[in-house]
Parts: structure tokens; sequence; C-alpha cells
């Protein structure tokens, strides 16, 4: 197996929390190890607690495999000894009793069991695992520790062992049906339809039934500054067929009015409930995320007179921030001689991206130097008048956004 | 076997502020980014799970900029690996690409405490951060950070496995 940049990037210092595997839950039948009784620990910080352990570099620390039940797949772990006394290495699958799913002792084999490790010497290992062929579908997790060392840990029950690696095993079935898209984002505005088109496509050689439905979750938003609320379903109508063809792709429309009072985030999920053994129940659901504005009926007026003038200039800017701001920004301007409304078009459109290149601007554990992320979106237009008639000008803004400047200049 | 990869962990190397070392002994740029692209799994981290269905690599000068993207998940990862005299750094990152359970989550993890819930306006990031990054601030293990950029940025450092709070920045 190829081995990985990842690897190294792991490579000094590191422990690493046990994985606790999510996925269905499995009864639990047997311990292959019993931690050791937890103790209250001084926060001294790290080099205290790695005063009287010797620590070896362990290549890779995390294994994450993908292996349908039946399969099994073999990778290497490199072990060096960089102190200056020898090591006892005796290689052991751990598992705790509390978690959900873990990778029983008897999928794994090695090629190794207890040897010493020399100080400054190398060795390798080669670690099989083999799913059983009756395992269920789900996340599989466990440790394997390479020395007995362990300290225990602050908030925690489940101790570190010094020496270790992490490894997770995904047993899936491949499934036979792709959804796309598994996100729906949209703003939206208050008492208006929009529909929207998800695909299912079945790659397999049999029809597949499918039955989809608005959720409607139980959960509590968290944001308190825009309200959140769902979907009800009354304000949503889904159309499907009942059964994907196979080596077909079917549409599932799902038709949305939203309310006229609706305001801040919209959300829902329309699970798919298709009868895919592949296919968790998280992934076949798509989740809707519309943010609902109300657009004023009336413009906004800015009258003002212009006298003996060479030229009017008005000026229209919008902001919005965040990754879809661009989306966001949005508005209607009519001029008014006082003649009346002017057939004219903006003789110049700016538009500003607000880029970051972190530095000062993120907290210190996004280490993003270097990298462009979009903050901020503002779009202007402007409108020129050359020899504008003496009168009252009026000019009128009807926005989809949430705010915005307007300037006038009459020379 | 790959000799390259070898040298790299025969050398072990202090970690440094900004960076972490490969010694993989390469050519140029374009040569590690012809890598990237043929491999990705080699030299990239999606999230747990996951893999990337779509991977960019683009070469600035020494600067090889990666931005990946998986059909299963909304959002965007970004690598920025530098090669300097012959060595790989991965300079810096940005990882974007979640589940929106696992963002709404940490959102409501970090929210949970009391601070960031008093400062915290305007839009709302979630990044992935590294074990190498993390080991500066907490415990060397995958971990979240939840920042809001506003007037002021306020962001939690957040630990899901622990469901908690572990470091609060305030700009």
């Amino acid at each position: 197996m190829v081995r990985k940049m990842r690897c190294l990037i792991l490579l000094a210092s590191l422990i690493l929390l046990p994985v606790v595997a999510a996925g269905s839950s499995a009864e639990v039948v047997k311990v292959v190890s019993v931690p050791p009784e937890p103790v209250p620990v001084q926060m001294g910080g790290m080099e205290k607690v790695y005063e009287n352990v010797t620590k070896i570099a362990i290549e890779p620390r995390y294994k994450h495999l993908r292996l349908m039940p039946g399969e099994e797949s073999e990778f290497t772990v490199k072990l060096k000894n960089p102190g200056e006394k020898d090591v006892v290495i005796e290689p052991k699958v751990i598992v705790f009793p509390f978690m959900e799913n873990y990778v029983d002792e008897d999928w794994i084999s090695m090629d190794r069991e207890k040897f010493v490790l020399k100080a400054g010497e190398k060795a390798e290992i080669k670690i099989k695992v083999k799913v059983p062929e009756d395992v269920e579908k789900g996340y599989y997790s466990c440790i394997i520790a390479f020395t007995n060392d362990t300290f225990p840990m602050p908030y925690s029950v489940k101790p570190f062992y010094v020496n270790q690696m992490s490894l997770g095993v995904n047993v899936w079935i491949p499934p036979k049906i792709k959804i796309y898209p598994k996100f729906i984002d949209d703003r939206v505005e208050a008492g208006k339809s929009y529909e929207y088109k998800i695909y299912v496509e079945n790659t397999g050689d049999e029809p597949v039934k499918m039955n989809p439905e608005l959720f409607k979750g139980e959960d509590v938003y968290y944001d308190p500054f825009s309200p959140v609320s769902w979907i009800d379903e009354s304000h949503v109508t889904i159309e499907a067929p009942s059964v994907v063809q196979p080596k077909s792709k079917a549409v599932v429309k799902v038709k949305v009015s939203v309310p006229s009072t609706a305001k801040g985030m919209l959300k829902g999920t329309v699970k798919l409930n298709v009868e895919d053994p592949g296919l968790d129940e998280w992934m076949q659901r798509v989740e809707l995320n519309l943010r609902a504005y109300e657009k004023p009926s009336e413009p906004f007026v800015k009258v003002f007179q212009v006298s003996n003038a060479t030229k009017v200039t008005v000026k229209v800017s919008a902001s919005s921030y965040g990754r879809s701001a661009e989306k966001s920004c949005d508005f209607d301007v009519k001029i008014f001689s006082p003649s009346g409304v002017l057939s004219v078009k903006p003789s110049k459109l700016v538009e500003e991206v607000g880029v970051a290149l972190s530095g000062n601007k993120l907290p210190p554990w996004e280490e993003a130097e270097g990298i462009y992320t979009v903050t901020s979106y503002r779009k202007t237009e402007i409108y020129t008048v050359e020899n504008p008639e003496s009168g009252t000008w009026k000019v009128e803004i009807l926005p989809s956004c949430e705010s915005f400047t307007l300037s006038v200049e009459v020379e | 076997m790959d000799n390259k990869a070898d040298e790299k962990f025969n050398q072990s190397e202090p970690n440094t502020n900004q960076s972490l070392k490969s010694k993989i002994r390469l050519q140029t740029a374009e040569d590690v980014a012809e890598r990237i692209r043929s491999n990705p799994d080699d030299f990239l981290f999606p999230y747990d799970g996951f893999n990337y269905t779509e991977v960019n690599v683009s070469v600035e000068g020494e600067r090889i900029v990666v931005k990946a993207r998986s059909e299963d998940l909304p959002g965007e990862d970004v690598y920025l690996f530098v090669v300097d005299n012959g060595s790989l750094t991965l300079k810096s990152y940005l990882l974007e690409a979640l589940p929106l359970s696992v963002k709404e989550k940490a959102i409501s993890v970090a929210l949970s405490n009391e601070t960031v819930y008093e400062n915290a306006e305007r839009y709302v990031t979630v990044r992935r951060v590294l074990p190498h990054t993390a080991a500066k601030f907490y415990l060397p293990k995958e971990v979240f950070s939840v920042t809001w950029h506003g007037d002021r940025v306020v962001s939690a450092l957040v630990d899901l496995d622990e469901e908690r709070v572990v470091r609060v920045f305030i700009s």
C-alpha cells in the first residue's frame, strides 16, 4: 500500500483519542483489554506527563479502511525508537466497553507479536484486517497499542495509551443509488413558490422502490441572530415515481410555497426512503436551507433638485457577507427627471469582492495563511445623465438586499 | 517501495509553528503537483469516511494550491503546499467540506460557551483543524474551529468527541 504523506504529518508527539464509531449499534460481547482505573491528573503540561514514558514514532497514527463484509486489507505500520532505551513492543487491540461499534480482535492479525525495539532502531509490523461475512454495515473502531504505557486524561475515563494508533473500519455495501444534490441552498422571497429537482440514479440491475417525504425535525435551532424554523409540510409538495428503474435516473420535484410571513432561515429535510441496503438513512436525506426575505412593495424614494447642471450622477451600492454574498446583492433603480421616467442604464458597474488572507483576521488555530477566503461582496451601479433638465428629480430603488447606499451628485 | 517516502520517515524533525516538513526528495513544484493529481489520497485529508470527487491542483511559483470537493459534502477544502529546497510543506489549509450535521453540532457546542454566545455576530464558518495544529492549543486530534466573522472575529475551538469548547479567541 502506498505510504501516505499524512502519516508523517502525524508523526511527532501525537497521541490520539480513540475514535468512537457512529452507525448502527452492536451488542458488546467481548472486551479484549480492561483499561486502567482513571486517576485524577494535575494539568501540568505535556512534558510532565511524558516524563517517565518512552515514546516511539508510529506511522501511521490513523488508519481508516473501507471494506465490505468478507473483504480484507493489509497495511504496514512503521515503528521507530528515537530514545536511548530499548522498548518492549507488544502490539494488541484495545477496545473500551462503552464503544458503540468496535473492531473485534478476531478481525485483526499481525505478523509480529512481542519483541524488543532497540534504541535508535526501526521496525515494521504488517497488520491484516478481515471483516467477517456476517458483520452489519457501520463504522467500527479500535486502538492498537504498541506498548503498555498509559496515562489518564482529565475529563475523561478513557486513558491514553502513549504509543498507539487508531484504526477505523467503515463496513459498507456499495450503494446502487446515487442522489444529487444533497443540499439545496437558496434565497427565497416570502409569498413566492419555488421548485427544486433532486435526481435519483439507479446504477444497479434491479428496480428500486422509493417513497420521498418531507421530514420535520424536532431539533431546536442554534442561531440567535436570525429566526430559524422548519418548513411545514403544508407548504411542500413532492412529486416522484415510486420506482427507479435499473440504469436510469428519476426526478423528484420538490415544490415549496414560501409563506408570506416567512422570515429568516427555513429548514427542511427530504427523506427519499430508497430501498437500497447500501444507503444509510442519513445518506438519503436532502437538506433544504432557504433564506427567506420579504421584498418591499414600495421603493425607497430620494428627491433632489437640479438647477443649470451639466451632469447628474446617481450611485447605488449594496453589500453582503459570507460565501454566498453575491447572490443576495441586487436592486432595481428608476430615475425620474421633471419630464418623467428616464430610460437609462448604468454607465458603470463595479463589483468588489472582500478577500481575507488570514493573519490577524483569523484565530491562531486556523492556519490559512496564503489562502484566499471571500468574506464580502459589494455591487455598485453608477448612472450618469449629461446636461440634465432643471427641476425636481427623483430616484426610486427597490432592493432585494438587506441594505444599500445611495449617493446623488449634481455638477 | 518508494525510497523518497522512506527518507521522509527516517529523519525526525520537530514541528515548526508554521508547518510540517517532509523530507521527500522532489524536483519541482510541478513534479509534486503531478503527484498530487495522480494520488490525491496520499496528500489530502478529506473528512472521515468521505472521498474527494473533484481535485484541482494549480502551481504558483513554488506554491501548490489544491482545491478539493466531495459530491456528498457542501463546501470546499483548500490546501496550500510549498516546495522549498526539495522539501514539501503543508503550509496552510482551509477545510470547510463537512456534513451539515457536523457543522450544526459544532456551532451548537460553540454557542454553549457563554463568552462565545455573547460576542458572536455576523456570519459563521466551521472548519476542521488537523491534529498537528490542534496539538499547539489543545491535543493532537482533529477538532473544529467555529468562527464568527463580524467587526470582531470570535472563534471557538470545539472538541466534538467531548462536546465542549476547549479554547476561545476574540480579536
